[in-house]
């Protein structure tokens, strides 16, 4: 069920109610009524990827308690390359095998022979890229032993399956998430509180910002060749606002929710497009992504330590594996390769690191070098979610042969003011709650509970008003 | 837990205030043709133009609300050059609040008389246009309970008020709907189903399936086929039938076929409070057109409480694929041709069509076009 569905409004309060009022401080009864919420959750998409789902859970608990019983070095490997096996193979099979085959056919054709590309035509289980990437970060940490292995099987699943972030992230650690699983939890009004705005920030980011962005974009994108280049441009930026407001919104909603149950997931998003350069917006956009495969691929294959083309190429590969991550078509995979050349100079001049903190920190205002570095940074990225939005790469290079042309002058067609309105509060909002969690967490208002509550209410009928535009969360493809 | 739930209790009591302040805002009229400018509603921007912009065509004239029934098949140029001086305010899909709004709206310009269309079955939920046209205390006002149509209801009106304090202007809608419309209100089809679809044998299986569907008897509660063809479960159909007919108020929640009747009854109260004469017309659908064997109600019968309403008692002159676009509306000629029976009918005689009639008839009426052409300029979408 989406997030922003009625199927969710009618779910979550009971889920909530049952889970506090029934099992307020019972440990195990918590840990099993949330997996089996879970499970509910995931089956309402589609019941026949629950066994999937289970499968994978049981095979990587089984592999973290054979990691435990022994000392061997070839056994402990063995068992990591099978968990390894299995997640990654689940997902190849799901996610990337027609991509192969039909690609591989493609090339053969280049021989001047035909083939017919074996596809298993399979539909893409929601979530797999999530909690395969979650499961494999759990065996990795055992392997290493910088974790003990779960005994408690309804933890486990638990942490597997937990709701919030099933679908589309936080792609959590098992370090962190699965300790929580352990402890009792009793309701905390801040917590939850906390939670609820952050929910609600988060639906105001999907419903009124990333949907009706969508309209926008979904028309612009299908009709490029007939607009001006001054309208692709606009479609291209709105489609900025519309993948960060989607993404970061659920993340929002997933983050806010679980403070609901008492659990504390990791910050997935903050505030990229107020990056001064690529290598801050990487360490600000999808953070559980990026750390992933920093922790457990770009440092296993040396990081930035070696040679200038060692560092190239584990550089390369990272921004190629993660653009793929998101999907098998080659525009991700070009997405992730021009991310990579906008990285590397910053690494190889050792400037990857050197905006560490929060852009116009204690103050209202950016300096002008710094606003020319923010747009600069966004202009890049916008330039690259053209080919993550593309339906192929001719249709991406299409597109900014058409934002390069003279017709960039001309004024752009059948703009929504109303949406450009929402925008302009949005990243006002942003910004003057850039060094919080989420933009709204701690409103720095003169007249504190009325204004604030008349800020949260505005809030909620914005969203209310735009309900009816709802599109589908954009990362649940991946 | 407490204070977690009796904040979130009163944030929900303030948003429900807020919102239902918001709601009541009234929409000017520009902003509702602007939201029905590319919609099957289109015509609202005729309706609302002849009563701003023309109240001396109202005066003295035969207005007819309803459906695309209506739409379709009262063709109010021709009433007018045989004598009775009409306008077709139909509208798509259109509900009995529908028409209380715009009678609500024109109530002051003293036409001669009101014809509502008469459905034979109960009209059910809102119609869409209803949160663009209603605020909420005007629904509840005119009849409508505080059910889940209700709630929806809130949730659009909700929407459309939040879109209309941060619209900015547009005039091109306006532009575009305004080049659609005609003099007269009438928007038939010339396009027919054609004789192969109208004698084959799928087409006699959908009326004789559309006919047992409307053909149910509140009083009888079963099917004619099912009297006739009883299966083991047709004593249990008609028991839930007799159940939900006899306690309709209850059903009605799931339904809201009692505030689409008191929708109705508020508008003959207007027609009454204004001394404006009334009555409900039936239009004849496709399966009217034709004898089902074994059926008593194979076309309209007026029902011994239904003497208001204007019916035509034979409709087998209807029986031509070119007077059909669909299993339900008219062409242009089947549209024709009922203004043709409707003149030589009790009509006439009720809406006193006399010579004098005629020649004020005539003394508005602009020239209109020749048949064939005016199927053509006429051919608006449905």
């Amino acid at each position: 069920m989406l997030f922003n569905s009625m199927d969710f409004a009618v779910f979550l309060p009971l889920v909530f109610a049952i889970y506090w009022g029934l099992f307020q401080s019972r440990l195990k009864l918590q840990n099993l009524f949330l997996v089996a919420a879970s499970y509910f959750f995931y089956g309402w998409w589609d019941v026949r990827f629950l066994s999937l789902i289970v499968a994978s859970s049981l095979i990587d608990y089984a592999i973290g308690i054979g990691l435990s019983s022994t000392d061997s070095t070839f056994k402990r490997k063995a068992l990591l390359f099978a968990s390894i096996g299995v997640n990654l193979g689940l997902l190849g099979v799901f996610k990337y095998f027609d991509f192969f085959s039909t690609s591989f056919a493609d090339a053969y054709q280049l021989f001047g022979h035909a083939i017919d590309p074996l596809r298993l035509n399979l539909v893409l289980p929601i979530g797999i890229s999530f909690y395969t990437f979650q499961t494999l970060s759990y065996s990795i940490d055992v392997y290493k032993k910088n974790l003990e292995p779960c005994k408690d099987i309804v933890a486990f699943l638990g942490f597997v399956s937990f709701f919030p972030q099933l679908v589309a992230g936080p792609i959590e650690r098992a370090t962190n998430l699965l300790p929580q699983f352990y402890q009792s939890r009793s309701f905390n009004y801040s917590k939850a509180i906390d939670g609820l705005k952050q929910i609600l920030w988060g639906l105001f980011k999907k419903i009124v910002i990333a949907d009706n962005c969508a309209l926008f974009v979904n028309d612009v994108f299908s009709n490029n060749e007939a607009l001006a280049g001054s309208t692709l441009l606009l479609g291209a930026i709105f489609f900025a606002f519309q993948i960060y407001g989607d993404f970061s919104g659920y993340s929002d909603i997933a983050i806010g929710t679980s403070r609901l149950f008492g659990f504390q997931l990791n910050k997935n998003f903050a505030f990229p497009y107020f990056s001064r350069d690529m290598a801050e917006f990487w360490r600000r956009w999808h953070i559980s992504l990026s750390t992933w495969f920093r922790d457990y691929l770009y440092i296993p294959l040396g990081g930035s330590r070696g040679s200038l083309w060692f560092k190239i190429r584990n550089t390369a590969i990272i921004f190629l594996v993660s653009g793929f991550w998101h999907g098998a078509n080659w525009t991700f995979i070009i997405w992730g390769l021009l991310n990579a050349l906008y990285f590397l100079p910053l690494l190889l001049r050792k400037r990857n690191r050197a905006n560490l903190d929060d852009v116009a920190q204690g103050r209202l205002f950016p300096k002008f070098e710094e606003l020319l570095k923010i747009m600069g940074t966004f202009g890049l990225t916008v330039i690259a979610w053209v080919f993550f939005r593309a339906e192929s790469v001719s249709h991406a290079i299409a597109y900014l042969d058409g934002i390069c042309s003279f017709s960039i002058f001309y004024f752009p067609e059948n703009v929504p003011l109303n949406l450009i309105l929402f925008l302009i509060v949005f990243i006002a909002l942003e910004w003057l709650g850039r060094s919080n969690e989420y933009a709204i967490q701690r409103m720095k208002i003169n007249t504190a509970l009325p204004m604030r509550w008349a800020v949260y209410l505005g809030i909620t009928i914005c969203i209310f008003s735009n309900i009816n535009n709802s599109q589908d969360f954009i990362y649940f493809q991946f | 837990m407490k204070r977690f739930i009796s904040r979130v209790s009163l944030f929900a009591i303030l948003l429900f205030s807020v919102s239902l302040v918001l709601c009541e805002i009234e929409f000017s009229d520009e902003f509702i043709v602007k939201k029905t400018a590319n919609t099957s509603y289109h015509k609202v921007l005729w309706n609302l133009d002849i009563i701003n912009n023309h109240p001396e065509k109202i005066e003295g004239s035969v207005l007819f609300f309803g459906s695309s029934l209506v739409l379709n098949g009262i063709n109010d140029s021709l009433l007018t050059q045989k004598g009775l001086k009409s306008y077709n305010f139909g509208i798509n899909h259109s509900g009995n609040e529908i028409n209380l709004y715009f009678l609500n709206r024109l109530q002051h310009l003293k036409p001669k008389a009101v014809v509502f269309l008469k459905r034979k079955t109960k009209r059910e939920g809102l119609h869409k246009l209803t949160p663009l046209l209603f605020t909420p205390s005007k629904l509840l006002d005119a009849g409508q309970k505080p059910s889940l149509f209700f709630i929806q209801f809130l949730f659009k009106r909700l929407k459309l008020a939040v879109e209309f304090l941060t619209q900015f202007s547009d005039t091109e809608a306006l532009q575009i709907s305004a080049k659609k419309h005609t003099d007269f209100g009438i928007m038939s089809s010339d396009k027919e189903v054609g004789s192969d679809f109208f004698h084959s044998e799928a087409t006699a299986q959908k009326i004789k399936q559309f006919d047992e569907l409307i053909s149910l008897n509140s009083n009888q509660y079963s099917f004619l086929a099912e009297k006739e063809h009883p299966q083991f479960l047709t004593p249990l159909k008609v028991k839930l039938r007799k159940l939900r007919v006899d306690y309709w108020e209850f059903f009605d929640l799931a339904t809201n076929s009692g505030a689409q009747e008191k929708f109705i009854r508020a508008a003959q109260q207007i027609c009454e409070h204004n001394n404006i004469p009334h009555s409900k017309l039936y239009i004849p659908v496709l399966s009217d057109t034709r004898k089902v064997k074994g059926y008593q109600r194979s076309y309209f019968q007026a029902a011994p409480t239904d003497n208001e309403v204007i019916c035509l008692s034979d409709f087998s002159k209807f029986d031509h694929p070119q007077y059909w676009w669909d299993f339900s509306h008219l062409t242009y000629k089947g549209a024709a041709l009922l203004a043709e029976e409707l003149v030589q009918s009790d009509f006439a005689v009720k809406f006193d069509l006399n010579q004098q009639s005629k020649e004020e008839a005539l003394a508005f009426r602009k020239p209109l076009p020749k048949l064939k052409n005016q199927e053509k300029e006429s051919n608006i979408n449905r």
